[in-house]
Order: C-alpha cells, then sequence, then structure tokens
C-alpha cells in the first residue's frame, strides 16, 4: 500500500477542523487512481471512533460549483488519490484522503462497500452536473494526468469519463440548409501528442468563435487561432457563396496541434464549432490512419493549399507535423541486419555507399561493372538495402553475385524504408574508410579507373566540400554538370536546376571542371570526418530532393567549395533507383524548406556570383 | 601433348537440329580426328527445346545419349532472363555446376558456340574458375546486340534494322525503357569483356560487332568449316533448269512467304491466257518453275503467317511441292534434285549453311540483296540477288535464272571451293595455341 504520510499545505495544522466528506461512491479510475463520489461535509475526524489510526493519502479534489436543489442523491465533490490496488485489502485500515481543503476519511471496508465500476459512479454521481461543471471536471482529470503521469490505464478511464461526462452538441449534417457545419476530411496523428486535421467549417448565423479539438482522453485543445484557414471553392459552390465574396473564402481548414496528453488509444475525437450565438454543433472522427508514412505523404500534399500564403502554412502547420514525423522516422531507421562477403581490404581508401530501394537487381549491374575495375579492390562497397521486405531476396542475390564476382561487399538492411537519405546516413555510420562516395544503385561507370582521379582531385585542392563527376543519361545526354541554385524574379524560393542537362556529354562548357554551390548526391565524394561533423537537418526533407544541397550549404557555410569533376564520367538511368511517385508534391515542400533554411546563405552566394555555372 | 578443348552451346543437334548446333557438333566431331586436340562438347538441354530435362538426382550434366565427350547440361528450376542473357537471381548453375564440370574436366580451351539459354555469366564463371583458360566465342547471330531474337529486325514493320540505340530498342518494345536497353548493353558487354577471341563467320557481323563496340583486334573472320558431301558433288543436270529449292524453317525471318508469292506470280505466267499475251502464240510455256519446299514448323508460327502461307501454297498451285523437314544425311539427295536454291531471308543472315551446302553441291543460290547472304553470293558470279522482301523482284530473277540459256552453267562455274572444316578445324586449332600462349602471358605480367 502506497500512502503519503505529509500532511497537505494549506491544511489546519491542528488537523482534525475540517469535516470529513461523506463517502457516495468509489471507483477506480484507473489501475492506482482511486475516485471518490463524496457528498456533504459532516462528522469531523475526531467523531468517528476508529480500530485503527488513518493513514493519510495525499489526494486533490473538485467540489460541485453549486448544486440544484433536486439534485438528490448526486456528488457534491469528487476527490482522486494515488492509491495501490490492494490498499483496500486489509478491511480494518482506514485511509484519510487529504486535498487540502476537502477530506475524506473511511475505513477499507467502507471504501470496499462503496466501490463500483467507474461507469455506474460517473453516471449515477456526476452526470447531472451542470455543463460547466462537467467541464471542469473533465479538466480536474486531466490534471491528475499531468501529476500522475498518463498511463495507459488512466487514460483510458478519462476517456470513459469524457464519454460519460462531455457536453454533446447537435451533430453537424453537411446540407445546403444547415446553419452551421464543421466537416473534418482527414485526421492524422503525427506522434503521441501532435496530430494534423484537415476539414472545412461553414457559418451563416454569426462568425465563427471557436474550433475545439476534444481529444478521446477528453483534452481540449483550441484551433481556431492556430489553424491555417484558405478557400474551398467545393464548399463555396455548396452553400452557394456569391461570387463576389468567394477570394475572401476561408472555410477550409488545416491545423497541426499538441496535446498534453499522450493519446495512444483508439476512440473518436471530437471537433466543435461554436459562432457568437453561442450555438455549435460537432462532428466525430476517427484517425484517418496511424501510418507515419501515408500521413507524411497528406500532409506533404497540402503544400498546395497556399497560394499567395505559402509560409504561413508551411511554418505553423506542415514544418512542425512533417519534422516530428521525419525526426521519428530517423530515430526509428537503423541496420537491422549486416551480412559481409568475401574480405574487404583492411584499411580502404574509399568508402562506397549505394541505397538499394526496391531495383535489387541493380545490385547485379553494378557488380558486374565494378568487378573488372582494379581500383575497386581498395575500397570498401557497402549496399543499403531501404525496402527491408526484400530482405530475403536481396541477401540471396548477394549471397549469389558475391560468389560469381568474388568482389567483396557488405549488405545493410534498415529496420524500415527510411529514404534515400537516411540510408546513405546508415551506410555512412558504417564506413570505414577517410572518404566516403555516396553512389546511388541506377548509377554505372563508364568505364575502368573513374575512381582514381575522383581521389586524386580530392586531395589536391584545398578546402574541398563535395566533389561529384558528369553523369550522362543513356542517349549521351548529360544528366549531371553540377548544380546551380536560381530564384525567379519576384518570387521567394530557390530552387535547384541541372546545368546543361539535355545537352550532349561533349559540350565544352560542360566539360570544365569548377567550384559549383551544390551537386548531385547520385555521385558525390566527400571526407568522412567532415560530413559527419555535419549538422546535418537533411532528415527534414521529405523523400527527393534538396537534400544533396543542403549538404553543400551547410559545407559552404563551413568554408569548403564543392567541385565538379567532368573528366570522370558515369551512366546515370535517373529515376530507376528510387521512384517516388509524390516526387513533385514533396519538391513543393522541400524546396520551401531549403529556401527557408538556406535562403540568406544562396544570397550571399549569388552576390558573390558563385551560384551561377562559371 | 594432348590438348582440351570444351564447345558450350545452347542445343544440341540430335535434340533438334538448327544450323548453329549441328555447325557446332560437326566441329566437335572434326576436332576429334585432331591428332592434338580433346573436344568435349557440352550442350544445354530440357526446357524450352527438349521435354526431357535432369534425370538424376544431384547432377546437371549428363553424357548424351551414352556418348564419352558430349554432355547435356540441365537448367531446370533455374530462370533464364532473355533480355540481359542470364539467369535470374539464383547463379548456381554457373557458381555451382558449371563449375564443378569445368574443374573436372580442366580445359585448356573454353569456346562458347552460344550462350542462349544458358547466360552470359557462363563466360564469368569461366574465367573465375579457369583464369589461365582462354575463352573463345563464335558469334552466330546478333543476339548481343538485339533483343529481338538476335535478328536486327524492326517489330513494328519488319524493317532492317542497321543500329541499335537504347531509343531505338525501346521503339521495339515499348515495355521496355530505353536505360533498360541500356542495362542490357553494359551487362553483356561486361561480361563479353572477358573473351579473348570473337570468331565471325561474316564480314557484316563482324563490321555490325565492332560497330556495337567490341575491339576489332579481338574478333577473327572465320567462314563455318564444312565437310565435303559424303557421295561428292550432287550431278550436273541438264537444262531446263527450273528445279529450285528452298532448305529451312517455314518462318517470316526465312522469307518463305516471299517466296511463295513469287512463285504465285509465276504460276500466273504460266497460264494459256499469260503466254497468249506474252505472244508465245498457242504454245504454253514448257518451262514452268518449280519449287521443291523442305522445312518444317510452319506449326510454331503466328496464325496469320500460317494463313498466309496456307493462301499463297493454293495461289501458287502444283507449281509448289511441300516435302517436310528433313535430316542432314537426305541433304545430299535432296541437292541432286534442284537446279537453284533459293534463300530468301528477310532478315540480314551471317553466313547461312544453306549458302555453303548449296555450293558443296554446284547449286547457283538466288538470295535476298543484304547482309551475310550478298557478301556469300556474288551477284551474277555464283548466283543472283533480288531485292530483299520483294516478291516481284524475286519472280523477275527466277524468270530470269529460269529463262536464260547458259546463265545457270556460267554461275555453277563460278562458285567457289566451299570452306573446308579439315581447314577450319586448322585455323581454330591454330588459334586456341596463340590464345594460350597469350593468356600465360598475361597472367604473368
Amino acid at each position: 500500500m502506497r500512502m503519503s504520510l505529509e500532511r497537505p499545505t494549506g491544511a489546519d495544522a491542528a488537523g482534525d477542523e475540517l469535516g470529513s466528506r461523506s463517502l457516495l461512491r468509489a471507483a477506480w479510475l484507473a489501475d492506482d487512481v482511486l475516485l471518490l463520489a463524496c457528498g456533504s461535509r459532516g462528522r469531523s475526524a475526531g467523531d468517528m471512533s476508529r480500530a485503527s489510526a488513518p493513514s493519510r493519502v495525499a489526494a486533490r479534489a473538485l467540489a460541485r460549483p453549486s448544486k440544484p436543489a433536486a439534485a438528490g442523491r448526486s456528488a457534491d465533490c469528487v476527490l482522486a488519490a494515488r492509491l495501490a490496488a490492494d490498499a483496500l485489502d486489509d478491511a480494518g485500515a482506514v485511509l484519510e484522503f487529504d486535498a487540502g481543503d476537502e477530506r475524506l476519511v473511511a475505513a477499507a471496508s467502507e471504501l470496499d462497500e462503496a466501490l463500483t465500476d467507474l461507469r455506474t459512479l460517473l453516471r449515477e454521481q456526476l452526470a447531472s452536473w451542470n455543463p460547466t461543471a462537467r467541464s471542469a471536471l473533465l479538466a480536474f482529470g486531466a490534471s491528475l494526468a499531468a501529476e500522475h503521469g498518463w498511463s495507459r490505464s488512466l487514460v483510458d478511464g478519462l476517456h470513459r469519463m469524457s464519454e460519460a461526462l462531455r457536453e454533446r452538441l447537435p451533430l453537424a449534417v453537411v446540407d445546403e440548409r444547415a446553419e452551421r457545419v464543421v466537416a473534418v476530411e482527414r485526421l492524422h496523428r503525427v506522434d503521441d501528442h501532435a496530430f494534423y486535421v484537415k476539414g472545412w467549417l461553414w457559418d451563416s448565423a454569426a462568425a465563427v468563435e471557436r474550433l475545439t479539438a476534444v481529444s478521446p482522453a477528453g483534452e481540449r485543445v483550441e484551433l481556431l487561432e492556430r489553424a491555417f484557414r484558405h478557400a474551398r471553392s467545393d464548399v463555396a459552390e455548396r452553400f452557394d457563396i456569391p461570387d463576389g465574396e468567394r477570394p475572401s473564402d476561408r472555410s477550409g481548414f488545416v491545423c497541426h496541434y499538441e496535446t498534453a496528453a499522450p493519446i495512444r488509444i483508439g476512440g473518436d475525437w471530437v471537433f466543435e464549432l461554436f459562432d457568437g450565438t453561442g450555438r455549435g454543433v460537432e462532428t466525430a472522427v476517427e484517425l484517418t490512419t496511424t501510418d507515419p508514412q501515408t500521413a507524411t505523404r497528406a500532409i506533404v500534399a497540402d503544400m498546395t493549399l497556399a497560394t499567395h500564403d505559402v509560409d504561413a502554412l508551411a511554418e505553423t502547420q506542415l514544418r512542425p507535423a512533417l519534422s516530428r514525423l521525419q525526426a521519428a522516422r530517423r530515430d526509428r531507421a537503423e541496420a537491422v541486419a549486416s551480412e559481409s562477403h568475401g574480405d574487404p581490404p583492411r584499411d580502404p581508401e574509399l568508402s562506397i555507399i549505394v541505397p538499394l530501394y526496391r531495383r535489387v537487381d541493380l545490385l547485379e549491374h553494378q557488380l558486374v561493372q565494378f568487378a573488372d575495375d582494379p581500383t575497386l579492390r581498395r575500397c570498401e562497397l557497402i549496399y543499403v538495402l531501404d525496402s527491408p521486405d526484400q530482405h530475403e531476396l536481396a541477401s540471396d542475390l548477394a549471397r549469389e553475385l558475391a560468389r560469381l564476382y568474388e568482389l567483396p561487399f557488405r549488405l545493410l538492411t534498415l529496420s524500415e524504408n527510411a529514404g534515400c537519405e537516411l540510408a546513405r546516413a546508415a551506410g555512412a555510420a558504417a564506413a570505414r574508410a577517410p572518404l566516403l562516395l555516396f553512389v546511388d544503385s541506377d548509377v554505372l561507370p563508364l568505364r575502368r579507373g573513374w575512381i582514381e582521379p575522383l581521389i586524386r582531385f580530392q586531395a589536391a585542392t584545398p578546402r574541398i566540400g563535395a566533389l561529384a563527376p558528369k553523369l550522362v543519361y543513356e542517349d549521351d545526354a548529360i544528366q549531371h554538370a553540377g548544380l546551380c541554385l536560381e530564384r525567379a524574379e519576384g518570387a521567394t524560393e530557390w530552387t535547384q536546376r541541372h546545368v546543361f542537362k539535355g545537352l550532349h556529354r561533349t559540350l565544352p562548357a560542360a566539360n570544365v571542371a569548377r567550384p559549383v554551390p551544390a551537386v548531385s548526391g547520385a555521385c558525390m565524394l566527400v571526407d568522412a570526418q567532415l560530413y559527419r561533423s555535419t549538422e546535418n537537418r537533411r532528415w527534414l526533407y521529405v523523400q527527393g530532393g534538396y537534400e544533396d544541397s543542403d549538404l553543400c550549404l551547410e559545407l559552404a557555410a563551413a568554408g569548403r567549395e564543392s567541385w565538379y569533376l567532368p573528366q570522370v564520367e558515369l551512366h546515370h538511368l535517373e529515376g530507376l533507383s528510387y521512384p517516388v511517385p509524390e516526387r513533385e508534391a514533396n519538391d513543393r515542400y522541400n524546396r520551401w524548406l531549403h529556401s527557408r533554411l538556406h535562403g540568406a546563405a544562396i544570397e550571399a552566394l549569388t552576390e558573390r556570383g558563385a551560384s551561377r555555372p562559371a | 601433348m594432348a590438348r582440351k578443348v570444351l564447345y558450350v552451346c545452347h542445343n544440341h543437334p540430335r535434340v533438334r537440329a538448327g544450323g548453329a548446333e549441328t555447325y557446332a557438333h560437326e566441329l566437335h566431331l572434326a576436332m576429334r580426328s585432331q591428332p592434338v586436340w580433346e573436344p568435349t562438347f557440352l550442350a544445354k538441354s530440357g526446357p524450352p527445346l527438349s521435354r526431357s530435362g535432369r534425370t538424376h538426382e544431384g547432377a546437371y550434366v549428363s553424357p548424351v545419349d551414352g556418348a564419352d565427350a558430349e554432355y547435356f547440361l540441365y537448367a531446370d528450376g533455374y530462370d533464364f532472363d532473355w533480355l540481359y542473357g542470364t539467369m535470374r537471381h539464383s547463379k548456381e548453375l554457373y557458381t555451382r555446376h558449371l563449375r564443378e564440370f569445368l574443374l573436372a574436366l580442366e580445359p585448356d580451351v573454353v569456346h562458347f558456340q552460344h550462350t542462349l539459354f544458358i547466360g552470359y555469366d557462363a563466360i564469368r564463371e569461366t574465367r573465375r574458375t579457369l583464369p589461365g583458360v582462354p575463352i573463345v566465342y563464335t558469334l552466330h547471330e546478333f543476339l548481343p546486340i538485339c533483343h529481338n531474337k538476335g535478328q536486327m529486325v524492326r517489330t513494328m514493320d519488319g524493317e532492317l534494322c542497321a543500329e541499335e540505340s537504347p531509343r531505338r530498342c525501346s521503339e521495339c518494345f515499348p515495355e521496355l525503357s530505353p536505360p533498360t536497353f541500356l542495362l542490357r548493353k553494359r551487362f553483356i558487354q561486361a561480361q563479353l569483356g572477358l573473351v579473348d577471341l570473337f570468331v565471325a563467320p561474316s564480314a557484316m557481323l563482324l563490321e555490325r560487332f565492332v560497330e556495337w563496340g567490341l575491339p576489332r583486334e579481338r574478333i577473327l573472320l572465320e567462314e563455318y568449316g564444312r565437310r565435303a558431301p559424303v557421295g561428292g558433288p550432287a550431278p550436273e543436270r541438264s537444262p531446263p533448269h527450273d528445279r529450285l529449292g528452298f532448305f529451312g524453317q517455314l518462318n517470316p525471318y526465312k522469307g518463305i512467304d516471299v517466296l511463295l508469292a513469287a512463285m504465285a506470280e509465276l504460276a500466273g505466267d504460266a497460264s494459256p491466257a499469260a503466254a497468249r499475251d506474252r505472244g508465245d502464240g498457242a504454245e504454253a510455256r514448257l518451262t514452268r518453275p518449280q519449287l521443291r519446299v523442305h522445312g518444317a514448323n510452319l506449326d510454331l508460327q503466328e496464325h496469320g503467317f500460317r494463313d498466309r502461307v496456307g493462301q499463297l501454297l493454293a495461289q501458287a498451285g502444283d507449281h509448289v511441292s511441300s516435302l517436310g523437314a528433313y535430316g542432314p544425311k537426305q541433304l545430299d539427295e535432296l541437292m541432286a534434285a534442284v537446279d537453284w536454291v533459293v534463300v530468301p531471308s528477310t532478315w540480314w543472315e551471317n553466313s547461312p549453311l544453306v549458302i555453303q551446302e548449296a555450293f558443296a553441291h554446284g547449286r547457283p543460290v538466288i538470295c535476298s540483296d543484304i547482309g551475310g547472304m550478298a557478301e556469300k553470293v556474288a551477284h551474277e558470279r555464283n548466283g543472283l540477288h533480288f531485292r530483299c522482301g520483294d516478291a516481284r523482284s524475286l519472280a523477275a530473277t527466277i524468270r530470269r535464272a529460269v529463262e536464260t540459256p547458259g546463265l545457270w552453267e556460267h554461275l555453277r562455274a563460278g562458285i567457289p571451293p566451299v570452306h573446308s572444316l579439315d581447314e577450319h578445324v586448322t585455323v581454330l586449332a591454330n588459334a586456341y595455341e596463340r590464345l594460350i600462349e597469350q593468356r600465360r602471358a598475361e597472367l604473368a605480367a
């Protein structure tokens, strides 16, 4: 039995002047939290003759603000205390629940007799409290969790409390004749404490005053101030908003919001809409999905909702949600399997890191090209499987190919699909060489001896950041000859452009080695120590682009220059390695984020003329 | 000192008698009679060309009908990838089964006649398992270059293709992207990069492969060697020389439909009405070209083609007799019954064995004016060319061939000697010796 022996503050130190409440009902709110419904104050503690001295238990209390005459037997006050489940076993024990200005003294046997299930207690004792009082009860319940921690059984209990006591509003009906409507189309779990909602509202009676999310545990979060509002032509259509008013229509909303309680249980979220008339409607929804990848995709797609106010949307809603999702992804991603084939060089000069996603067959095509190149024997070759459901296939294939080609390599498998950037990072973490070469799986060297010039140039160039060769398509067109960063007239965002893309690989201007603001990560050489010293916010980007540029800009900020070396050429069969259908949507967000993080630095670079191709 | 050479082929002529495997097997037998060389013949068997697969548990080779130097290689359970020319996923066919065979045999030279159904990886495995052994590879058609059965004929319209590119190949196979074709090319070229010597039976084929990327210095231009007919060349025939012979598969690439269309046109010529139009008087033409078709596998073709052939046969009437399939032993007899051999292929051809067989029997050849055919048959000297795919042109050529007095004799006189199998064996044996030395020197360096 766990008891607190401290006297609560604010109590009468002399002890017994506060009368004890009478016990009406008791129920377990959680495995270790007892809820007591109490009636009027009566006898003082000293009045009672007890078998044993009472044990003090620290408690919290909420008194009913006012009680209507006809309220009957319902409780006047609620106490809650942390108590072990077996505390009531000793029938002779006496417990004194001390909540400062409220007290209850009761024998364990009395408590046992008054014990009922939570639902009964709520229904019988508390349901008749008025709405404001019930609201206070729910807040009281939430405050218990803040004190005692969010155990699953407590959240569960609060959920049931919320179900029983929440003041229900009329259900919103999506109908043109309705006076007010709130509709939720998507609700995503970002993590235990963060959620993202998309929906719309309509009110013909008065201005909207309150948009509240009520969690399954009864916690209330006000959304109106923090939500991003946008036009919804379909709503305007449905409710016949006159054309003249449409530009200022803001019936749509998306909102990223956080809860104090971790929500790990299922159950409905309720969204309440209140307007100036004091009336409201509510709608109840379950989570659309808990799958983080689905949530990410959906949230990124919402970039299109903003026309001129992209920053407002992206910064206040998308970025917080996506950052959390990406951070969780980063934290979850780790290499869970590692297989080594053959004997790698003891002191490799270079670690080649290749993410593999779905196109596991590309492993064979690369090994075919690597196997006949003696330079590869001085390197460590690491493949990182980013589609772990193919682990068995990849593992079998790797073993077969290792035997046939006799080129040593490792195959790491990630715990889940984490995206190209995290796959590279996992490979880098496992790499032993002083130089790292990131290579996409759909990149094939054109000829042997391609690594040597890269290593030499790296060594000979002071303050070098990232180094990348020329990449060409299957028809001899340039795929990569360095990146430049540009911004359209009047635009706020910087975009990254592959210079000379599509032109023939022999174009003279594309065959000059030169420093560039950024290079592609499809084939990128960087010093291992330098790489590991970067702060690395690349995981913030949603799979698909700008991570390369981010790295190069971070290196530039540290005084490093990235270079393009056309003497080395490889085929890049672009798009085979990470076919991402959502690429365009991801790009919009990544581009915004990239400008957000680096805009000032890029401007400075541009002023120095460094961001244009030489 | 005895030397061992291993011939690797995609099929054994005893299973199905295609051109390349027939030649390869003849070569093997000829090598056997050489004093120095002990050849072994390894032919892929089982599906798809043969219905019977592997029978002995754990053994992936078995002797061919009890022969001591001929083996079947089974790939049962392995999945051949037609696009890349490799076994998908499991490479144990090479890394275990082929390897074991190579280690047991210990050849001094490995000569690939084909890697179809086996995979280019066999070359790599050979180099890995026997690093000191030179590798020879005979090119029989354009399979490394062209995914359309190695014919370099376009899929959409049957047009001849002279140059591959990822884009053009993707046009022929729209479900495969251009980058995929680049992958194919890079893969195949990387494996072929281990070959020490290629053998090209025709200059045309050699040039195509050089253009594609094989190093010229590594290709030997060497015609197929053929054994002379057992009974000597077929006897000279007296005029009229109006008997034509077709020897080959009844498929579109061999041009049987072009030939039959020409015969249908010629059948029109021979009618009394036509004779009157030509002003021959009441006498109907005595000279009626007759075609004897020797070949099979019409039933394997698409039904559109089958129907067309059926139609044309009907139109050609009794100018055409279909004599069905034939075996090598019957060839000599069959050659004796014709004056001309027609090779109307609509693909480039490399060095059609039937041309050599025709020449061996003193039969001039009428052939398409492209590729290996035009190279091996000299127009107006030992044969006649017609416009490839053009039935009218072929009909006119046949008419001329049949009606021009003395032409047959003149062309027959111009037939060059056929490259003998003995000479061929000598050339190859010398090449093998040279390569062994070369490989030894390379490894020492």
